[in-house]
Order: structure tokens, then sequence, then C-alpha cells
């Protein structure tokens, strides 16, 4: 017992500045880039769909974003990723920031830009802590998504992930994460999402991954396969 | 052997002399503006000292002359010493903004202080926000709202009349001005220009009390009341908030209120609680067509430079009703210039 205590203690007291990577595949993290650092990325999947996300991190406690990507769908019945400008911000504390062994927390809310007729407004919080080679991630999201006059209010769903580095290869990491997103069709809903897959820091400000995405109501065949990069670039 | 001794001392009291000047030039430590020094014959000068000077003030060593090839006689005049380097600029003083993210802090703009503020929203909001200090007693400023919205009728959503244009006065007393502990006070007046949106007149002016107080270096805490009044005119809508037939005495008084904390130097966290109005076209209940909304907003303002400040935060309009939906995330960058109270000082 006094050994896992032990154990325990030093793996906590292994944690180092965060990591920069505000996602996981889909969920996001409590990570908060240094102050003034700038972060993009980019992803292409195998239908063609695409995602970019900017973000500049603001005195070392916060992080706004402005972004475009496909993740939301339409189900009439058929399902068709609609293309949706979000913008996000985050606050937090990073890991240690209050006492020892405390996770970093944030808490985000992203926004649709403009005022379509299929809007998303999404808040959550989440915790991150390094554990040794892991990265673990879990929190709560709170989804608000209307459909023209159509809004049937919010609604509150988990998020976890998991990031690994293995001692042996310090550059390569192992993600997988599930979480919730707003789908469309008839009245607004939500369809979980989960991913999992690679990533290797090619550069010391840039990584490259390679990700599987599986959505609720589809067969493994419709498994979506996507190529991301990431861009860290501190002042 | 005397006259030659004679001639020694003559040399270094010379020499002494001639230091004298640059020294005075070096300033006071911690001084960066020396005061002009009447009785210095170069015109340049600081404050004498209350303490003696450590000695990296002004070696002599570092100020001397080179020296010559030939000591000039003790009679001669002394050598003119190398101009004084520029001082350095003083840090202007730190400034306390005049507003939380929405809501107004009972602290005033110091005198001569031009204040801008610029901002974007998600929801298509723009703000600007231009002020200037008058006399460390008073405020000036002229500014574009995003807060003021209107709605068709009660169910469907509230949209932003833009552009709507807004005048500001503030007056009041400085933190700690009276006696110690005392918070800044202000009195504020706003109001805005008659804005024609869909065939609806309206007007809106807010007379405002805050105070706001200091917690220490890091923290900071706003509260206060606004008395409302707003007016909306156009078919057969014509009525106002202070028409007690429609409008109690207690639907134009709001409190509101807000909270800085700095966690780094550079950084302060904000979170604040303000109404704002909204029309409503097509309300038939009187009480409808105009009603005060709350708003709950919190972000992050980052200072970039001395003169400049970004900011970012969210904002959830009618936040009673949480609608995330709603909720907007907002980018504004801050820009505060001394030059005008420099120039101001210079003329003096």
């Amino acid at each position: 017992m006094r050994r896992i205590a032990i154990t325990a203690i030093a793996i906590a007291r292994t944690a180092a500045a965060d990591p920069p990577l505000d996602h996981v595949v889909t969920a996001p993290t409590a990570w908060l880039p240094a102050d003034g650092t700038a972060y993009g990325s980019a992803s292409l999947d195998h239908r063609g769909e695409t995602a970019i996300d900017l973000g500049y991190a603001l005195g070392g406690l916060a992080e706004v974003e402005l972004g475009a990507d496909h993740d939301v769908r339409a189900c009439e019945p058929s399902c068709t990723p609609i293309l949706e400008e979000r913008a996000a911000f985050r606050l937090g504390a990073h890991q240690d920031a209050w006492f020892a062994g405390m996770p970093a927390i944030a808490l985000g809310v992203r926004a649709t830009i403009g005022t379509p007729a299929r809007r998303v407004g999404e808040a959550y919080l989440v915790a991150s802590r390094v554990l040794a080679f892991a990265r673990v991630h879990a929190g709560v999201e709170a989804i608000d998504a209307g459909d023209g006059a159509s809004r049937p209010g919010v609604v509150v769903r988990p998020l976890a992930a998991l990031e690994l580095v293995p001692p042996q290869y310090p550059k390569t990491t192992v993600v997988g994460d599930i979480a919730w997103l707003a789908r469309f069709g008839g009245a607004p809903g939500t369809e979980w999402i989960a991913g999992w897959g690679v990533r290797y820091q090619a550069l010391r400000w840039g990584s490259i991954e390679l990700d599987v995405r599986h959505r609720e109501g589809e067969g493994l065949a419709q498994s979506t396969v996507m190529v991301r990069v990431n861009g860290v670039w501190a002042r | 052997m005397k006259r030659r001794h004679a001639s020694q001392i003559a040399i270094v009291i010379a020499g002494a002399l001639a230091l004298i000047p640059a020294a005075r030039g070096q300033g006071t430590p911690g001084d960066p503006y020396p005061q002009p020094d009447a009785g210095s014959a170069s015109g340049s000068g600081s404050a004498a000292p209350p303490a003696p000077p450590p000695p990296e003030v002004a070696p002599p060593p570092e100020v001397a002359p080179p020296p010559a090839p030939s000591p000039p006689p003790a009679s001669s005049p002394a050598p003119s010493p190398a101009p004084a380097p520029k001082p350095p600029a003083k840090p202007d003083p730190k400034i306390d903004m005049p507003v939380v993210l929405s809501a107004p802090t009972g602290w005033l703009l110091p005198a001569a202080v031009i204040y801008s503020r610029t901002g974007l929203d998600t929801g298509g909001g723009v703000v600007s926000d231009n002020r200037v200090g008058l006399g460390d007693v008073a405020e000036f400023g002229v500014s574009t709202l995003d807060q003021i919205r209107d709605k068709e009728d009660a169910s469907s959503a509230a949209d932003r009349i833009q552009p709507y244009i807004a005048a500001t006065f503030r007056m009041g007393v400085a933190e700690s001005r009276l006696f110690d502990a005392q918070p800044g006070l202000v009195l504020g007046f706003r109001k805005s220009f008659e804005r024609d949106d869909s065939g609806f007149k309206s007007q809106i002016a807010e007379l405002t009390l805050v105070a706001s107080k200091h917690l220490g270096s890091r923290a900071a805490v706003h509260f206060g009341a606004a008395f409302w009044d707003a007016s909306l005119q156009g078919e057969a809508i014509d009525t106002s908030l202070h028409d007690r037939s429609a409008h109690a005495l207690s639907d134009q008084i709001r409190p509101f209120g807000g909270v800085e904390l700095r966690p780094f130097e550079r950084s302060v966290i904000l979170v604040d609680w303000s109404y704002a109005p909204e029309f409503c076209y097509q309300c038939t209940a009187t009480k409808d067509q105009i009603r005060l909304v709350p708003e709950l907003a919190w972000g992050v303002r980052y200072q970039v430079a001395d003169w400049m400040y970004l900011e970012s935060g969210v904002r959830v309009p009618e936040i009673q009703n949480a609608k995330l939906l709603d909720a907007e995330i907002f980018g504004r960058v801050i820009f505060t210039t001394w030059a005008l109270r420099h120039a101001v000082d210079r003329l003096k």
C-alpha cells in the first residue's frame, strides 16, 4: 500500500509544463498554451472534409480560437456534414497551479460565428493531468443546438480522452477519446463520436497525426480516416 | 617643491570641478526625469537625493573626459563635459479601466489620457468606445453600443440594433482620495442618439452610480446601480420606461457589478453582470415592449504593451434563460495613450 502511495506521488510529481494542444481527437483538453503562444491545426479526411483551427494564448490563463470544421452533421435521413465557422474562448489553470497534484482545468465556450439557421453553442469543463507517460482528460459538456425556431435546449454529456507517450518513443503519442456533438435533422440532438490515432512530433513546433473516427449510428465501414497537422509557435 | 605640490592640488581641484556638472547630469537613481537645477551652470541636473547616492550613480571614471595629454594650468577654465545621455522615458502609471467588460467601473481615466476600445463578436456585434479623462475628476466619451437588442415578438430571437451611438459623461472621486479605504466613486450618464430601425424609433439613457475598490494588488470589485430610461415609437407604439402606466419605478432600477482578479502581472480575469434594454416591436403588452435583460460576461484582459491590451471572453445575453446558443465570443483591442497628457504638461 505504501509502495502504491509513493508511486502515485512520484507519478503526480512528474507533471511538467502543460502540453500545448487543446484537443485530443475531438475532445478538448484543459491544456492552456503559454503566454503569447499561437497555434494552428488543419485536417483533411478521406471524404474530403476539412477543418482548420487557429488559436492564441492570452496571458497564460486563457485562449481564443477561430476555426471552421465539418464535425456537425445533418441527418435527413442520410447524413451530410455541415460547415460550421466557430469561435471559442477558454479560461483555466495549469497543472499544480493551486496545489500539488492539481489537474489542469479549463472552462471553454464555443459558439457559431454569425446567425445561421443551424447554430451550436457549447460549454465544457474539462480536467487534464499528466500521469507518468499518460495524459488523462475528463469532463462534461453542455450542448445547445438550434435549427431555426427549433431549440430543444441544453443537453449535458460527458467527455473523456487518453493520450499515451511510450517512453521508448517520446515523439509519438497514441490518442483516443469520446465526446458528443450536436446533430441536426428533425429536432436537433446529439451523437457520440469516438476517435483514436497516433500523433508524431515531427518537428519541435509541429506534429502530424493520423486518426480514425467512429460515429453513433454508423457501421465500421463508415468510419472516417483523417490526417491532421498541428503547429505551435511560442513567442 | 612646495610650488609643485600646490600645482598638483590645483589640478586635482580643477578636475573635480569639471566633473561636477557631468555627475549632476547622471540624475538621481530611479528618477529618470531629473529636475532642472537653477544653480547648475550646465542647465541640467536633478533634485538633491535625500540619501547619499550609491557609488554607481556617478562614478567619476565613467563620466570624466578622457585625460588630456598635458594637464591645463590651474587658472584655465575646466574642459566642458561630454553631453549627458538622454534620460530614459519615465514609464506612465497603470490605468484603471473605466469598464470591466460591459459594466462601468468606479475608476476614471487620468486627466488627458485617451482610451479607445474596439471589438467584434461572433454575433456580428461591433463596439467602439472612445474616451478622454478630464482633470482627474471626469471623463467624456462617445461609443457605439452592441448591447441594445430588438425582436419582432415575444417568441422570436432578439437581434442587435447597430450602430447605436451614445455619448457618456462620468464624474467622480478617485479611490482613497477622501479617506483611506474609500472606494472610487463615479456618477455616470450615458445617452444615445435616436435610432430608427425597421420603422421604429428608439432611444436609451442610463444614470449610474458605481463604487470600485482594489482588494490588495491582485483583486478588485465593482458594484453599482443604474437608473434606466428608454423610449420606443413607431406604428401603434409610443411607450417609454418612465411611463408609469406601463412600468413601475423598480423596472428602471437595476444593479450591476464585476470582479477583477490578477493572477499574473499582465493578465486580468474579468467577470461582470449588467443589464441592457431590449425592444419588442410586435409585443402587445406595453410592459414587454421595453425590457431590461441581464447579461453575464467573463473574459481575460492581457496587456500586450504599456499602451495596448487584448481582451477576449464570453458574453451570455438573457442569462436568466441560460441560452447557451446565444453566447457570444468577443475579441477586443484597447489602446490607451498619455501623449495628450504629456503634450499638456509640456505646455505648462
